[in-house]
């Protein structure tokens, strides 16, 4: 569904991904971990088309060539994105950051047997349908995150890019959002790539992982092995 | 009854000066642009307007001239705008400015210096009269048509998608474009809604300040001020700024007549000191 041929990314003169090949394929659940600077997130932003950062290579998804295009064609062709920073709009209240992420008609995502909208981001994060009026700026974390993913989940994407989802977050907090993650996923059938600095709570639900420092990926394979290697885990925790 | 006078002078002064500064706060929200040709499409609606109502009639042209300059402020976007977007707001104030000046420039080659007179519609010349007190019955036509434009523009931004998306490129022009909407029809929209009404501001003015090629100077800097004070985006907050301004000018003739082109610029930096993002912003110019 998604594939990387050769990429690189460059802030100015810096060069943060390296001839970075990888794949995504339908209906998987894969793990992109890293140490703060491995270039995980750069790469999220090269797959939404965001500038920066510069890039060169080739960039596939569900087909089609989409190194370059403005990202919002690339999110119409159903590629979403939960950023890191949340990026809520605070000055519109959370029921309208919600209907933001609703494309036009005939763009969303296709494919899916049931589409997310209004309803069902008010069933799996009823604490949005209590909070609808409120204005952005006045969310705590939990409630943002769980914005961001509500927000993102109106365009019926194909992909869903997650972005650290449980940064910054009470660790109560980020176990439910990642519930969350999960129950969605397979409720709507949606192929999901979540960064992460490190996440064992994660490691059972996910098909395959990578591992990226400094901007290459240094580790390819099933999360079963990454769970066994005390060694790559510790390096990924900073502790190693 | 002179205080009275000038107060509703500059309530209507301040209903226009927001009504230009609307276009001028949703560009320089969308787009990052400082947009100083922001005064020159305010000078295109009044020569437009001077042109075609003697032909047309005055209906038809104040129909007519502000969408001829939509249509500028469509070309500017394309042509000129466009080429400074996410570079260093300088660079988008001297273009704008630059172009600004070559238009004033070209239409005093055109229209030659001299000041042009209007005359106010027939259904809105005359006075009227309370009692003892007497008001021109066209700066209350005035008044209502800004009104009606402040009251459209809000009614865009806040109960329409097109607006919640004008407002959520405002704060964060990448996450817009990640959610799928297109953010280069969103600036060109933007562009032409705030032409069309810097034009309209023209034609209103026209007769009471008469149509001259340096007008549109008289609208800048004051729009500037009200955004800076109103707070970046906020309907409301360009109102406030707007009322507060003309009624300083309008008020200041009458307490110190020789520094009342200053006392905007006064109260605007008392107003920043004290709310740095002015009175209803959320963020301020360079944020």
């Amino acid at each position: 569904m998604l594939q990387t041929k050769k990429l690189n990314a460059f802030y100015g003169g810096a060069h943060v991904i390296f001839d970075t090949s990888l794949h995504i394929r339908q209906g998987e659940f894969v793990g992109l971990f890293g140490r703060n600077g491995s270039g995980k997130s750069s790469m999220f932003r090269a797959f939404m088309g965001l500038k920066p950062p510069l890039i060169t290579g080739e960039i596939i998804f569900k087909g089609k060539d989409i190194t370059g295009l403005p990202s919002h064609q690339i999110a119409n062709q159903g590629l979403g994105w939960v950023p890191e920073e949340r990026k809520i709009f605070p000055n519109l209240s959370v029921r309208r950051n919600l209907l933001l992420g609703v494309k036009s008609a005939g763009k969303n995502g296709g494919g899916h047997k049931r589409s997310f909208g209004l309803p069902e981001a008010y069933h799996y994060f009823p604490k949005l349908e209590q909070i609808q009026n409120r204005l952005g700026n006045q969310l705590s974390g939990g409630e943002q995150q769980m914005l961001t993913i509500a927000r993102t989940m109106m365009g019926n994407p194909d992909l869903v890019l997650f972005d650290e989802p449980t940064e910054g977050l009470a660790p109560n907090i980020a176990r439910d959002v990642l519930n969350m993650i999960l129950e969605i996923r397979k409720d709507f059938q949606v192929t999901a790539v979540v960064v992460e600095q490190f996440s064992q709570h994660l490691l059972p639900y996910l098909d395959r992982c990578y591992v990226m420092e400094h901007g290459e990926v240094i580790f390819e394979g099933c999360p079963k092995t990454l769970a066994d290697d005390e060694a790559l885990q510790r390096k990924l925790l900073g502790v190693g | 009854m002179l205080i009275l006078s000038l107060i509703l002078n500059g309530i209507v002064l301040g209903l226009v000066y927001a009504a230009v500064a609307l276009g001028f706060s949703l560009v320089l929200g969308v787009s990052g642009v400082i947009n100083f040709s922001h005064g020159i499409t305010f000078t295109f609606g009044a020569y437009f307007f001077w042109v075609l109502y003697k032909v047309i009639g005055y209906v038809p042209a104040m129909i007519l001239s502000p969408i001829l300059v939509a249509c500028i402020g469509y070309l500017v976007e394309r042509l000129i705008i466009r080429r400074v977007y996410g570079q260093d707001p300088l660079f988008g104030l001297l273009i704008t400015l630059g172009f600004a000046i070559a238009m004033e420039e070209l239409i005093r080659m055109i229209f030659g210096p001299a000041a042009h007179n209007v005359d106010p519609p027939s259904f809105a010349s005359g006075i009227i009269i309370f009692g003892d007190f007497v008001y021109s019955q066209y700066r209350l036509f005035i008044a209502a048509v800004a009104l009606a434009m402040i009251a459209a523009t809000w009614l865009i931004t806040e109960r329409s998608n097109f607006g919640a998306v004008v407002k959520a490129g405002m704060f964060d022009h990448e996450m817009v474009g990640a959610l799928g909407h297109n953010l280069f029809r969103l600036r060109i929209y933007v562009m032409v809604l705030g032409s069309f009404a810097a034009g309209l501001a023209g034609i209103l003015a026209a007769p009471i300040w008469s149509v001259k090629s340096g007008m549109g100077n008289a609208i800048l800097m004051p729009s500037f001020l009200i955004v800076l004070m109103g707070g970046l985006g906020s309907i409301t907050g360009t109102l406030i700024g707007g009322l507060l301004v003309g009624l300083c000018i309008s008020l200041g003739t009458l307490v110190a007549p020789r520094y009342v082109d200053i006392m905007p610029f006064l109260l605007m930096g008392v107003i920043v000191y004290f709310w740095p993002r002015g009175l209803m912003g959320q963020q301020n110019i360079i944020e």
